[in-house]
Order: structure tokens, then C-alpha cells, then sequence
């Protein structure tokens, strides 16, 4: 058998496939000996997710050889919703083209999910000379992009060496959110000179969508570069997205 | 219109999505050919104003425009400049046909047979100068740029793709290729849901596009050997190409005679050589500048809604999504970083 991976908790698993499904329909996921990995691009090329999942947040991994699996998001999104929060879920693939979606709790129901062909990502990720790098709560950014959502479509992040500060500006409404690390909401913030740079709010609202309140967030951004955002899985894992920024009037 | 090698040009669906955030120069006359042709009532009069003036091109060029904006795609329209002297035949074959479709128009109409009238009436469009002044009126007033070729529209746009100033070229005739676009969309100022001409069916419609290279790799040929096989096969310039030549068997002889002009030449009354070297070298110029801007709304209803009369709600309406598109079109993608930026 190709593999054979138990992840305890089903619902976190789901969660995470939800916020992914949000930007891109099919994705392919990498299982190696190391872990599970995938990279995608939205089909409009704004945003780009980095998902790794290493072999130490998983209760079980065994893989028998390396398998590239493609899968259809949505089909995987609503399957993995019908867990329970105690639930196990068991990922498994034999010879044949799908995937066995176990989710063990009261029952053991499985489900079997075709695996389809899709293009991998093959893409190095840029360095990007960031300027900005602050650690937020999960909470706080899902807040600010609803905030700044009832006022326009954009969401400016600048930086100065002791604040945060999130800003929306409609035509006739505008909103700030201001964080420094007297507050709960900011836990560290790394600044190397005056940063600013605007991005879209439906990006930024499908990426924040998944975060836990209590995640601690790693923003880093640069004077109109892309926005990094790093959000951990069970500490090891991590969920990285990228987002292309908008060019201020 | 156009060269007839569909047959042979392998194009891939795609969804209007993909297109986002990327720069397309348009061939502003067969967007505007399509919108008077299409846009018209249902006996075949086309949108006119309280004075008679025909609008289905603004009415077409305005909200098509608006949507491609919303996609995210950023359109630039390419006008015809003067066209070469051979394609003089052309001109007056369609000219032609037009006054005989006109004639049929209004037979038809005097027979009540709206279905026929709407038919000819199509086929009797024509584009003269005011509609295309008018197009450009309207480009101007919304923004949206426009670009003035010395000569075929096709051909400037095609090397604006090259000079990698906007990422493809829209058409719906094949000839940008020829011209050595390296991508070309078609049906984007058709894509939606369409009627069947004569018939009570619709069908959506999606762009599709043309990568050139793709396109010689499959018919194993280089671009030269393209011209020449279109050639063969009848181009604007000259119109049914050479007796009895179709799109497969002109690949035949593109592909095992060096030159494959030399035994037709002479039954040929165009000088086809010269065709050959007007598509590889046409004549197109570096002035222009592609910016996106806010609408003049103020000028806009004046044009539209005050001149020719268009409903002054649903402009304003339009007006405000173009806005939004605009300002929302000042969304990067990632690839500015992945590549050069």
C-alpha cells in the first residue's frame, strides 16, 4: 500500500483544506517520507499557498513510496466537513486512483475520493527582501478584515518601528486598526524601516477565514511587495500564503 | 473575413478568469464589426439614437468593455490605420456583399420575415469612419486606451504582444498569428451566452486561446512556412487564395517546397511574395502609452446618455462598476515576482 497517514482531530485537518479550498479547486499534494506538502497558485495569480505538513503532527505515517495525489478541493472540503472534532482521520491509498478518507469516531465511515491529474506547481519561492515582520493573533487579523470589509475593498498594512496599523479607506468611510506590543493582539514586531502596502480585502478574507483566534500569525510584508502570512499547524506544520499587493491611487 | 486555417490551429478553452490581471490589446475594428453586427433589434435595425445615428457599437463597446475590466483582463483597443494596397479586392468584396445584403435586408423586411431581415442586415454591416471616431470617443472618455496602427490593426498588436507590452492579442480571425502574435484570444468580446444566428438556441461561449509556438509545434512548420500555407489558402489580401488549395493540402506543399509560390505565381494575379513580406515586416509603430484610468464620468453621459440618448440609469450604473474595476485592476499578480518584474 502507497500510504498510510492518521491525523488525530479530524476537524483541524478539515479546517485547513476548507481555507485552501476557498482559493484554488484542485490541488496536488505531495506525500514523501518527510510529509505532506503542496503548493498553488488562485487561478487569477494573486495569492499562493505553501502548505507543509511534516511527519510529527501526524499519529501514524507510514509511507510505502513517494506519491503525488491529485485531488479535486471542493470534493475534499465537504467530505472532510462531515467530521466530528473527535474524530481520527485516517488518509489511505492503495494501488488503485483514490483516496480512502476514514473518519473514525462513533462509527468508521469511509469515503473514497477519485484522484484526478493535476499540473504540480513547479515554482521556487522568491526571497523577498521584507521590510515588516510582526507576529499577530489569528483573532485580530479576522476582525480587521472584517472591519475594514464595511468600509472598502482594499486593506493598507504600514509599519513603523513601535506600531501596526491596519487601514481601510472607502469613499466616504474609513476604519484603523492600531496595534503595538502593549497589546494583547501583537506579540512581536521586527520593523527595518517605514513600511507600507495595500492588499485586496476577498483575498485577504478567504485567507483568514481558516485561522484559529488564538494562532499566532507571522505577517511579513515589504513597500508594495507581496504580504507573507505563516500560520503553524500543531506547532510543526505550516500553512503559508502569499498575496500580491495592490497598487495604491 | 480572415484567413480560413481554423481547421488546423489548435486553440484550448479557457475561463475568462485566467485572463486576470492581464494586458490585451484588442483589434478594435472586429470588436466594433461584432458589436454592429450583433447588436441590433429584432427585425435587423441596429441601436439608434432620437437622430438616427447608429449606437450598437457604443452600447457594445462601453459594457463588454466594463466586463472585461471586472474580469480583471485590461484591454487596449487597436485601430486599423491604412491598409496596404493589396487589399484592395477584399475591400470591395465586402463592399460588395454589403449592398447585396442590403437590398435583401429590405426585401425581406417588405415580406415581414423578421428572421431573414435580421440575417442580411448583419451581413450589410458596415464600419465607417464616424463609428469609429465614435469609439474612440468613448475609449477616451472611460480610460481605457487606444492605439492608432499606421496600418493593420493585427499587425501592431501582434508586436506590442512581442515587445512584451501586453501579454496577447484579441481577434477573432487568425491572421494575428500570421503577424507572429505569440498568444492570441479569441471570442472575448463574445464570451457569455450567445444566440445561434437563426435559431432559437443558445450557447455559452468562452475565450479560447491561440499559443503560437504550440501551433507550429504541432503542424511542425516555422511561422515563414504559416504565412505561406495561409497564403496558399486565400488571406485578405488575396481573397480565396490559389484554386483548389485547402487548409490541409496547402500544409502538404508548405512543408516539402522550399518555395511553394514559384508554381502558382504565374495564374496568380497578386504578387504573393510581397504579401509574404508584408506579414513578416509590417509596417507598426512604438507610439503609444497603456494606462488605465478613472472614467470621465461627467463626459461619458454627456456622450452617451445627452448625445445619443442611452438610458441615463444604467450608464451611471456601468459607471460605478468601471470605477470599482478600475480601482480593483490595480491588483498585482504574483508573477511580477516569480519572473521579472
Amino acid at each position: 500500500m502507497p500510504f498510510e497517514i492518521v491525523f488525530d482531530g479530524a476537524k483541524d485537518f478539515a479546517d485547513l483544506i476548507a481555507t485552501a479550498s476557498n482559493l484554488i479547486d484542485e490541488a496536488a499534494f505531495k506525500v514523501t517520507e518527510d510529509g505532506i506538502s503542496m503548493r498553488a497558485m488562485d487561478p487569477s495569480r494573486v495569492v499562493l499557498i505553501d502548505l507543509n505538513l511534516p511527519t510529527s503532527i501526524f499519529s501514524k505515517y507510514d509511507v510505502e513510496s513517494e506519491e503525488t495525489i491529485g485531488v479535486n478541493m471542493d470534493h475534499f472540503k465537504k467530505i472532510l466537513k462531515r467530521s466530528k472534532s473527535k474524530d481520527t482521520l485516517v488518509l489511505r491509498k492503495g494501488e488503485e486512483n483514490f483516496l480512502d478518507i476514514i473518519l473514525q469516531g462513533t462509527a468508521t465511515r469511509k469515503f473514497r475520493l477519485p484522484l484526478i491529474d493535476v499540473e504540480e506547481l513547479e515554482l521556487e519561492l522568491p526571497e523577498l527582501p521584507f521590510t515588516a515582520k510582526a507576529v499577530v493573533l489569528g483573532e485580530v487579523l479576522k476582525e480587521a478584515v472584517k472591519d475594514a470589509s464595511l468600509v472598502s475593498d482594499s486593506l493598507k498594512f504600514i509599519a513603523t518601528p513601535n506600531e501596526l496599523m491596519l487601514k481601510a479607506e472607502g469613499e466616504t468611510q474609513e476604519v484603523e486598526i492600531k496595534l503595538t506590543l502593549e497589546d494583547e493582539g501583537l506579540l512581536d514586531l521586527e520593523v527595518q524601516e517605514e513600511t507600507k502596502s495595500a492588499y485586496g480585502i476577498s483575498y485577504l478574507a478567504d485567507m483568514v477565514k481558516g485561522i484559529g483566534k488564538a494562532d499566532e500569525v507571522i505577517v511579513q510584508f515589504g513597500n508594495e511587495m507581496p504580504l507573507q502570512m505563516d500560520y503553524p499547524i500543531r506547532d510543526e506544520g505550516r500553512l503559508t500564503f502569499l498575496l500580491a499587493p495592490r497598487v495604491e491611487e | 473575413m480572415g484567413v480560413p486555417i481554423g481547421e488546423l490551429i489548435p486553440k484550448k478553452e479557457i475561463e475568462i478568469e485566467n485572463l486576470n490581471g492581464r494586458k490585451i490589446a484588442i483589434d478594435a475594428f472586429n470588436a466594433v464589426y461584432q458589436f454592429l453586427s450583433t447588436i441590433r433589434q429584432r427585425d435587423g435595425t441596429p441601436l439608434m439614437d432620437s437622430k438616427g445615428r447608429i449606437t450598437s457599437h457604443l452600447s457594445g463597446l462601453f459594457y463588454r468593455t466594463i466586463n472585461l475590466m471586472e474580469a480583471g483582463i485590461k484591454p487596449a483597443y487597436v485601430f486599423d490605420g491604412k491598409p496596404p494596397e493589396f487589399k484592395k479586392k477584399e475591400l470591395e468584396m465586402r463592399e460588395k456583399a454589403r449592398e447585396e445584403a442590403k437590398v435583401k435586408w429590405e426585401e425581406a423586411l417588405a415580406a415581414g420575415e423578421l428572421e431573414e431581415a435580421k440575417k442580411y442586415a448583419q451581413r450589410a454591416t458596415k464600419v465607417n469612419e464616424q463609428l469609429i471616431n465614435d469609439a474612440k470617443k468613448l475609449l477616451e472618455l472611460m480610460g481605457i486606451p487606444w492605439v492608432q496602427a499606421p496600418s493593420e490593426g493585427e499587425a501592431q498588436a501582434a508586436y506590442m504582444v512581442l515587445k512584451g507590452n501586453v501579454w496577447a492579442s484579441a481577434s477573432q480571425d487568425y491572421d494575428s498569428l500570421l503577424f507572429g502574435t505569440p498568444r492570441l484570444v479569441r471570442n472575448l468580446t463574445i464570451t457569455g451566452r450567445r444566440k445561434l444566428p437563426g435559431k432559437d438556441i443558445y450557447v455559452e461561449i468562452k475565450p479560447e486561446l491561440i499559443v503560437l509556438e504550440e501551433v507550429l509545434k504541432e503542424l511542425k512548420i516555422t511561422r515563414e512556412k504559416l504565412i505561406e500555407l495561409a497564403i496558399l489558402v486565400g488571406t485578405d489580401y488575396n481573397p480565396g487564395g490559389i484554386k483548389g488549395i485547402g487548409p490541409k493540402k496547402a500544409l502538404e506543399i508548405v512543408k516539402y517546397k522550399k518555395d511553394p509560390f514559384a508554381l502558382y505565381i504565374k495564374h496568380s494575379d497578386v504578387d504573393l511574395y510581397a504579401i509574404k513580406e508584408f506579414f513578416l515586416n509590417p509596417p507598426v509603430t512604438d507610439e503609444y502609452k497603456l494606462e488605465w484610468k478613472m472614467p470621465d464620468e461627467e463626459g461619458v453621459l454627456k456622450f452617451l446618455c445627452d448625445e445619443h440618448d442611452f438610458s441615463e440609469e444604467r450608464v451611471k450604473n456601468g459607471l460605478q462598476r468601471l470605477k470599482k474595476a478600475v480601482r480593483a485592476g490595480r491588483q498585482f499578480t504574483l508573477e511580477s515576482w516569480f519572473v521579472k518584474r
